[in-house]
């Protein structure tokens, strides 16, 4: 897949996880055009390739990226550092969607300059209402940075 | 013919001897040098000379008697020369023999044997020529030639007696003869030349005496000096020492060196006090008792082992004790004379050395008793009293300045007119009779008035005495003065008598002020006694102490007046040894700063406070200082030494402890951040799989419900409730564990907005089944709101569900106030309704996590909520506990803190 024509990155590493999420964009006809990486180091190789010349590359990103905290390798929360820490990235919503409650995660994601922090709910219901809610306001609603 | 060439060899031989004898003369002032080999070998060349020149003109007496005169010549040159020269002269005369050629066996033992008895009887009188008797020398003529004689065996037998029984006759009157005129002439040479040198020595004796007694002005040490070198001198010796030695510190010190040796001598910071211990040579004279003589010189010798290193080279030395009284006071000693030292060497330096004592002991005898009259006269003129010095008769009188003054007359006056001025002519005193007592040696003390020159009349005493020379001293003392208070106290006596007696009343009054006294006296003394009983039993340390001060007022040191026993045995000072000095003489090391201190306090009065320790002992004191009279500071001491013992016992146990507790901190804070890592884990991976089950289930349910029958659907259904109840057990789970390290954030909390609000987000419910709330007095509480708000939600919550079957349920929410005893009053919120209710029995597993009281198909609730309560409750301090009766409803209370003056 081209990365200029990917709209959603979903950075999940739990299969099942992943089925849901599609299944609930799925179920709000937002399936075009979704990436899904398994861990933080795929997620960082997604946008920087070659770590050499990260600056030079403009990457025209996909309009959001779904995060998970809990991830193999590097874990969610530097991947969300390396992305908010990059002129090239910075400027791409990040959501983060885990399971965490935790209070001190939401703070340090907020901190690094995460733009949307959603717990997942266990019930599915709610999970599908909480994706197709998301999916609305990220790829129709909001107008990303243009080029 | 043949007799006039005999009679001339005769007198060429004569002469030949004579000038053999000529050179002895001539050289024996160099004789007594030794060590010159060189002229010693120069005397045996000449000597040898003169041997061949014998040997080429003998003396023919007739046919075959020739004769030559070797045997003399050797003989007394072997006796007179000694044996180098006669040795050379020997060696020289009898190659010449052998060169010779004819009967030169004979020849040559004649040469050597005569050289030989020469030396040898030289070496058996030990070179002393000057007491051989003329026999002697005959005598030894005699057998020297009974040798030679027989010497003429040597040659076949038919050779020698023919030859001896012509010579034996003329060479047994001639030689012998010969050698006795010529030995006594050389001895007579010797003899002069040992007189002259006697002469010389004596001469020498008496110079280096005369000289040292010249020199006596000088002080002991330079005339010690020079004394020595004078020693040295006379001694012909190279070097010499004297040490003094003192019997009583068994110690020599220096008193001098040569100069020579001063100058030679290399050791690096010489000593000048040597232990007679550690002496060898030096205190060999002390040891033996008597004088010392080293003339061989081996550093083997054990009496001068231990020489330091750079000392004078010694090669003969002589060392005698100085006795004064008795005792060896001194050791002095001379060296590196060129010939050995000798017995009279000793003499010489011993009477030497007892000159200069005795000189030296004059000098000092002198001194003192010019510094003894120095002193007397000084007394004489500087004494208050007059002192009048006369000869036995009266006449010849002396008089010192405080005679004249006394008595107003000049000293010519006094002089010419003694006895009528001191009144000692006056009959009534009965002088006369007095001057034989005091010509006998009694001494005489009289009191009389005499009149001065300008009228007045003086009282004096008169001392007189015969002096030691005969002559006799008036001392006369003014005594003016002291009968003139003689008199006030005999007059103050008699007023006082008089006074005692003329009265009774008065005597009475007088009485019963010594009573009075008496008492006061008494009370003194027993105040005294009970100020000494506890000085001396109370066991803090006393002391008294008087402050010292420099010139401008600085406390300098301070002396020790009083110390009781206490102080005795905590500072180990003993009074006997203590009253009386000074802090310096016995602390001499002691800070200034500890007297400026004390200084302080008895200068100033202002009592000083503190503690002390002695690291020495290990005590600890506590020393109160105050000052009971200016000038003067009393101490106090306590010895503290428990108290501080246990005082430092709390504090290392305080320390024990605030180690184990930061320990133990530590540790909770480890098992804290194991939990807390621990519930992190659970809220992320406990819910993903339960998320995947529900939404599964969901999707089953909703998408493909129709190609399932009904149980199917019905069981996912059950599937779905399962997890998404499992779901909020461990939200619910999380809470409570996060409530437990969570701090509380306290702040000011209006509770009846707070209650407000929560009844508002369940107005749902509580509209549904017209639940009537009713809040009451809800005041302002310090909690955490968000804690607060979760235990109000809790319990609103709870009794909105057990009130679910009532027809009228009402939900009241309140704050109450009941006073208690002693003033303290219980302050608690309670929220009750009108519900179900529970059985009482179980109220122990109220609070408990996951417990519950009601069946879950009728009670919905995961059992956490009324722990979490609990949990926030606790936190705050504070008590929750509940009432209830089943079917007629429940009320919760609860309180924030201790019962006290109440939120």
């Amino acid at each position: 897949m081209e990365n200029e024509k990917v709209e959603i990155l979903l950075v999940e590493d739990n299969p099942n996880d992943v089925e849901l999420t599609l299944h609930a964009l799925k179920k709000s006809h937002l399936t075009n055009n979704i990436h899904v990486v398994r861990d933080g180091e795929e997620a960082l190789a997604f946008f920087f390739g070659n770590p050499d010349n990260i600056l030079d590359k403009k990457i025209p990103g996909p309009k959001v990226i779904l995060l998970d905290l809990k991830l193999p390798k590097i874990d969610g929360m530097e991947v969300l550092r390396q992305l908010k820490g990059n002129p090239a990235t910075k400027s791409i919503p990040v959501v983060v969607l885990t399971s965490s409650n935790e209070e001190r995660d939401i703070v340090e994601t907020y901190s690094l300059g995460v733009n949307s922090y959603i717990v997942k709910p266990v019930d599915f219901a709610k999970f599908v209402q909480a994706m197709h809610t998301l999916g609305m306001y990220w790829l129709m609603l909001n107008r990303p940075l243009q080029d | 013919m043949t007799n006039y060439s005999s009679i001339l060899a005769l007198i060429q031989n004569t002469a030949l001897l004579l000038a053999m004898a000529l050179f002895f003369d001539t050289t024996i002032q160099y004789w007594n040098i030794r060590g010159k080999y060189i002229k010693q070998v120069l005397f045996g060349i000449l000597l040898g000379g003169i041997g061949i020149v014998l040997l080429n003109t003998p003396w023919i007496y007739g046919e075959g008697l020739v004769f030559d005169t070797r045997s003399i010549l050797l003989s007394l040159s072997g006796l007179f020369f000694g044996a180098i020269p006669t040795i050379i002269a020997m060696i020289m005369t009898a190659v010449y023999r052998f060169s010779q050629g004819g009967a030169y066996v004979t020849g040559i033992s004649v040469i050597i044997v005569t050289s030989l008895l020469g030396i040898g009887w030289r070496i058996l009188r030990k070179g002393n020529l000057t007491n051989l008797k003329w026999w002697n020398i005959y005598l030894f003529g005699i057998i020297v030639h009974i040798v030679m004689l027989l010497l003429m065996f040597t040659q076949p037998i038919n050779v020698a007696l023919p030859l001896l029984s012509k010579i034996s006759l003329p060479i047994m009157i001639i030689y012998p003869s010969a050698s006795l005129l010529l030995g006594l002439l050389m001895q007579n040479r010797v003899r002069r030349d040992t007189s002259l040198q006697e002469i010389k020595k004596s001469r020498g004796r008496l110079k280096s005496t005369v000289d040292i007694l010249q020199n006596l002005t000088e002080d002991d040490q330079s005339f010690m000096r020079f004394a020595l070198e004078e020693a040295v001198k006379l001694m012909a010796s190279e070097l010499g020492f004297i040490f003094y030695y003192s019997e009583k510190t068994k110690q020599f010190s220096l008193c001098a060196w040569s100069r020579k040796a001063v100058d030679f001598c290399e050791v690096s910071e010489a000593q000048t006090v040597y232990d007679l211990e550690k002496t060898t040579m030096l205190g060999e004279p002390i040891r033996q008792q008597k004088p010392i003589v080293i003339n061989n010189f081996n550093l083997d010798n054990p009496m001068i082992k231990g020489f330091p290193t750079g000392h004078l080279k010694l090669s003969r030395v002589l060392e005698i004790p100085v006795w004064v009284d008795h005792q060896i006071v001194a050791v002095v000693g001379v060296g590196n004379k060129a010939v050995d030292y000798d017995d009279e060497d000793i003499d010489q330096l011993t009477l030497l050395m007892e000159l200069v004592w005795k000189a030296i002991d004059r000098k000092r005898t002198i001194e003192s008793l010019r510094i003894s009259e120095e002193n007397y006269r000084q007394l004489f003129n500087q004494a208050v009293d007059g002192i009048f010095i006369t000869a036995a008769d009266g006449s010849n009188v002396e008089v010192n300045d405080s005679g004249c003054e006394m008595l107003g007359y000049s000293r010519e006056e006094i002089q010419s007119n003694l006895k009528e001025i001191l009144a000692d002519n006056d009959p009534t005193l009965n002088i006369e009779y007095n001057v034989k007592e005091i010509l006998s040696g009694k001494i005489i003390v009289s009191e009389r008035t005499l009149k001065t020159k300008s009228g007045s009349m003086i009282d004096v005493e008169i001392t007189t005495q015969k002096l030691n020379d005969g002559r006799i001293q008036k001392v006369v003392r003014n005594i003016t003065e002291r009968k003139r208070a003689d008199q006030v106290v005999l007059q103050t006596q008699q007023e006082l008598q008089a006074l005692l007696y003329t009265s009774d009343n008065s005597r009475k009054a007088l009485l019963s002020v010594i009573e009075d006294q008496k008492e006061i006296e008494e009370a003194l003394r027993k105040s005294e006694q009970s100020y000494r009983s506890l000085f001396e039993n109370i066991t803090q340390g006393f002391a008294l102490h008087k402050i010292m001060t420099d010139e401008s007022g600085n406390p300098i040191n301070y002396r020790f007046l009083a110390i009781n026993p206490a102080y005795e045995k905590m500072t180990g000072l003993i009074a006997d040894n203590t009253i009386g000095k000074t802090l310096l003489d016995i602390l001499p090391d002691i800070e200034p700063s500890w007297i400026e201190k004390f200084g302080t306090v008895a200068l100033t009065g202002a009592p000083i406070h503190f503690e002390d320790y002695t690291a020495t002992i290990g005590k600890y004191y506590e020393v109160t200082a105050f000052c009971p009279e200016i000038g003067y500071f009393a101490v106090v001491v306590s010895d503290i030494t428990e108290r501080k013992k246990y005082e430092l016992d709390i504090q290392n146990f305080n320390l024990v402890l605030e180690n184990r507790v930061k320990d133990r901190t530590a540790e909770l804070e480890r098992a804290n951040h194991e939990l807390e890592s621990f519930s992190y884990s659970i809220s992320h991976d406990l819910r993903a799989p339960l998320r995947s089950i529900n939404g599964f289930s969901q999707i089953i349910l909703e998408e493909y419900s129709e190609n399932l029958n009904p149980e199917v659907n019905h069981y996912f259904d059950l599937i779905r409730q399962n997890a998404t109840m499992m779901g909020n057990l461990v939200d619910d789970l999380l809470n409570f564990s996060r409530l437990g390290r969570q701090s509380l954030n306290l702040v000011k909390v209006d509770t009846a907005a707070l209650v407000k609000e929560v009844v508002e987000s369940a107005k749902t419910d509580i509209n549904s089944q017209n639940i009537q709330i009713e809040m009451v007095n809800l005041p302002e509480v310090k909690a955490d709101a968000v804690l607060l708000r979760q235990v109000f939600v809790n319990l609103v919550s709870n009794s909105i569900k057990f009130s679910r079957t009532k027809d009228e349920p009402k939900i009241e929410i309140g704050f109450e106030t009941q006073i208690i005893e002693d003033g303290m009053f219980h302050a608690y919120f309670y929220v009750k309704d009108n519900g179900v209710g529970f059985d009482m029995r179980f109220y122990d597993k109220l609070f408990g996590v996951f417990q519950r009281l009601h069946r879950a198909e009728d009670y919905e609730g995961t059992g956490v909520g009324l722990a979490i309560v609990d949990r926030i409750v606790k936190k705050h301090g504070g008590n929750i506990w509940a009432e209830s009766v089943i079917n007629q409803g429940t009320t919760f209370y609860f309180t924030l803190g201790e019962p006290d003056n109440g939120e």
